[in-house]
């Protein structure tokens, strides 16, 4: 049976069990603005539901794209009441983790010169980007705190692609390491409670802990790897540098398991009857990668969106550009929209 | 046939897509999209046409024969350098692999025929240190019946202490010219040291000579009469000259190493002693060399003059 592949976004807003969606690509292709459309899509055909969009870009845009400041903490889009975002802070985040060990293992004081110097190390160390989101799924996955919101859906505007394959095959390593460390904490693990775990007056079984966090991350191991669960949406632009990364992504993302059937193409120039030169030279460019596209990705919901006059910033322009990502774009009934967007 | 479910038709496409990425088909897309392969893609895949059993949750759909995960080792696509991923190659680590190089490279060696690799290999090597060395166990002082120290280095800070010694010299023929080099450096040093002397003596014994005619008067006479001639006075400016130029030679001149007691403390804790006491105590061991080199002059005009009073000449 011959099944096509619809172009638009429409199976992942309808999409009941999705948890997880990563959206990411090249850099400068557009990955967050497809990922705030994404999400507000989400938000507008699912008022019931929650969603939460994180930005683990160390060099975030929720803010810019969004025009409201979002910080570390989740945080309530204006006009939009079941959609927050936030953007992940290596630097507060590790604050914020600090603050946890001096009340949990005591603290020396705040002249602590160890703790500076560990803040610099530790910032300093490759990944901990990831590391730090990775942090966040873990916050999401199991039993929601008191005060915490459960969402049902978190959106990911990912870093550009190496800082994504590295995210993403973190929970696949850990889980490997948190075993191996397992199998010595029972050799190990009464000096190491012994020698570390007495501290501030309080004893902390490690073994344990690591049990629980072992437990945590094949459980998001598990998840990530669910096509149910979790989807991965790349985001490209007619190019060939950003084709050529795009189908390395689907091939490693596939490698890890991870369902990938989304592909947002961008800034598309939909010039065929234009006067200005230019745009039809960089049409004919951009559709002689369309024609690769339409034949490599035949299986794939492949969404191309047009390059509008201005930036696409703000929840109502957003909200107009995003709509293509439902109702495919159509050059000749749809063009207005180009130059339709308010001003920011 | 009845109409397929929403979760049904994504799993279709989904098996769709592993199979045009199975064998080998990462590669030809690839070299299509680089251009390398103009070939048509082959878009006929294997499809499993829904039956019965996709009345059934598309999570349930059987998997089994469709399992087409990438194998790094199988697909040709991971061998193609990437430059926009670099330094990474999307394979998990191997951690027991892991851990074992990292043990065999901190003990210094990598012997991938060898039965005791990793930890068992590196709790050799500490088990037989605490022995006090194992004749099994290479380089750990057999005939000594203990612990040979470069070997313990290696052992400990694997291959850059290696390298400290080559660059050093670790061959017999450098090591005995080492000792060579340094031996001719202390004769050297020596020999500066007796030519010094020498000039001093020249010039003391000059200088008793030619005031040797005044020496009815005393010393102190000599020294502050109005009218008298003064030894003293032109011994201490000698001095004064002599020292000066001593003091800036010695500091220009690296060959010269004086045996001050200062000198062999720095030698000993200069490691432990913050940098600007080092310096004061380098400058006050050059002071030391001078002064002792004052009290050695005056000694031999004390003792000059004592031997012509005592003998009367």
């Amino acid at each position: 049976m011959d099944i096509e592949a619809e172009p638009s976004l429409r199976s992942i807003v309808n999409h009941e069990s999705l948890k997880w969606i990563f959206v990411g690509g090249k850099g400068g292709v557009g990955k967050t603005t497809t990922s705030s459309s994404i999400s507000i899509q989400l938000a507008l055909h699912n008022p019931n539901k929650k969603y939460l969009l994180i930005s683990t870009d160390p060099a975030h845009n929720l803010s810019d794209a969004f025009n409201q400041k979002f910080g570390k903490d989740a945080r309530q889009v204006e006009g939009l009441p079941n959609l927050s975002c936030m953007e992940i802070d290596p630097d507060s985040t590790l604050e914020n983790l600090q603050k946890n060990n001096e009340s949990t293992f005591g603290s020396a004081g705040g002249n602590d010169p160890l703790k500076s110097m560990m803040g610099d190390i530790t910032g300093s160390i490759p990944g901990i980007d990831e590391a730090f989101s990775f942090m966040e799924v873990l916050k999401h996955i199991g039993e929601t705190k008191e005060n915490q919101i459960k969402y049902d859906t978190v959106i990911f505007d990912t870093a550009p692609t190496g800082h994504t394959l590295r995210f993403l095959q973190l929970p696949s390593t850990l889980e490997k390491l948190l075993g191996k460390v397992n199998e010595l904490s029972g050799r190990f693990g009464p000096m190491l409670n012994n020698l570390l775990g007495s501290q501030g007056g309080q004893s902390i079984d490690f073994a344990s802990k690591i049990k629980e966090i072992q437990v945590q991350v094949t459980e998001v191991n598990k998840q990530f790897q669910d096509p149910e669960l979790t989807t991965f949406v790349c985001v490209c632009i007619s190019e060939f540098l950003s084709l050529y990364e795009t189908e390395r992504l689907i091939q490693e993302l596939m490698s890890y398991n991870m369902d990938v059937n989304s592909i947002v193409i961008n800034q598309l120039l939909f010039s065929d009857d234009s006067e200005c030169r230019r745009c039809n030279a960089r049409w004919r460019m951009q559709k002689k990668y369309l024609d690769q596209m339409d034949e490599l990705y035949e299986d794939y919901h492949l969404v191309k969106m047009p390059l509008l006059a201005m930036e696409v910033r703000g929840l109502e322009n957003l909200k107009k550009f995003s709509k293509y990502l439902i109702e495919p774009y159509n050059s000749e009934t749809d063009g207005h929209v180009v130059f339709d967007l308010e001003e920011q | 046939m009845s109409e397929l479910t929403e979760a049904e038709k994504r799993q279709l496409l989904r098996e769709k897509r592993k199979a045009k990425l199975s064998q080998g088909g990462g590669l030809d897309r690839l070299k299509k999209i680089t251009g390398e392969n103009n070939s048509k893609l082959s878009t006929d895949v294997p499809t499993k046409e829904p039956t019965a059993d996709a009345t059934t949750t598309a999570t349930e759909l059987p998997t089994q024969g469709l399992e087409t995960r990438i194998n790094a080792h199988d697909d040709p696509v991971s061998e193609i350098p990437d430059p926009l991923n670099e330094g990474f190659d999307g394979k998990e680590p191997d951690l027991d692999q892991l851990i074992a190089s990292m043990f065999n490279k901190s003990a210094g060696h990598e012997n991938p025929n060898s039965e005791e690799q990793g930890v068992p290999e590196l709790m050799r090597r500490f088990s037989s240190i605490l022995q006090g060395g194992d004749s099994g166990a290479a380089g750990l002082g057999a005939e000594a019946g203990g612990i040979n120290p470069l070997d313990l280095l290696n052992s400990l800070g694997g291959s850059n202490i290696g390298k400290a010694q080559e660059e050093y010299g670790s061959t017999p023929e450098e090591i005995e010219f080492n000792k060579k080099s340094i031996a001719y450096k202390k004769h050297q040093n020596e020999v500066l040291k007796a030519k010094i002397l020498v000039v001093r003596l020249v010039l003391i014994l000059s200088l008793l000579f030619v005031y040797g005619r005044d020496f009815s008067l005393s010393l102190f006479t000599q020294t502050y009469a109005p009218n008298g001639s003064s030894f003293m006075r032109v011994f201490l400016t000698l001095e004064l000259i002599f020292q000066t130029s001593l003091f800036f030679f010695i500091s220009k001149n690296k060959n010269f190493t004086d045996d001050s007691l200062i000198s062999k403390l720095l030698n000993i804790g200069g490691a432990f002693i913050p940098a600007t006491y080092r310096n004061l105590l380098q400058t006050a061991s050059k002071y030391q060399v001078l002064l002792s080199m004052f009290l050695f002059d005056l000694s031999i005009v004390v003792v000059v003059f004592a031997i012509r009073a005592a003998f009367n000449f």
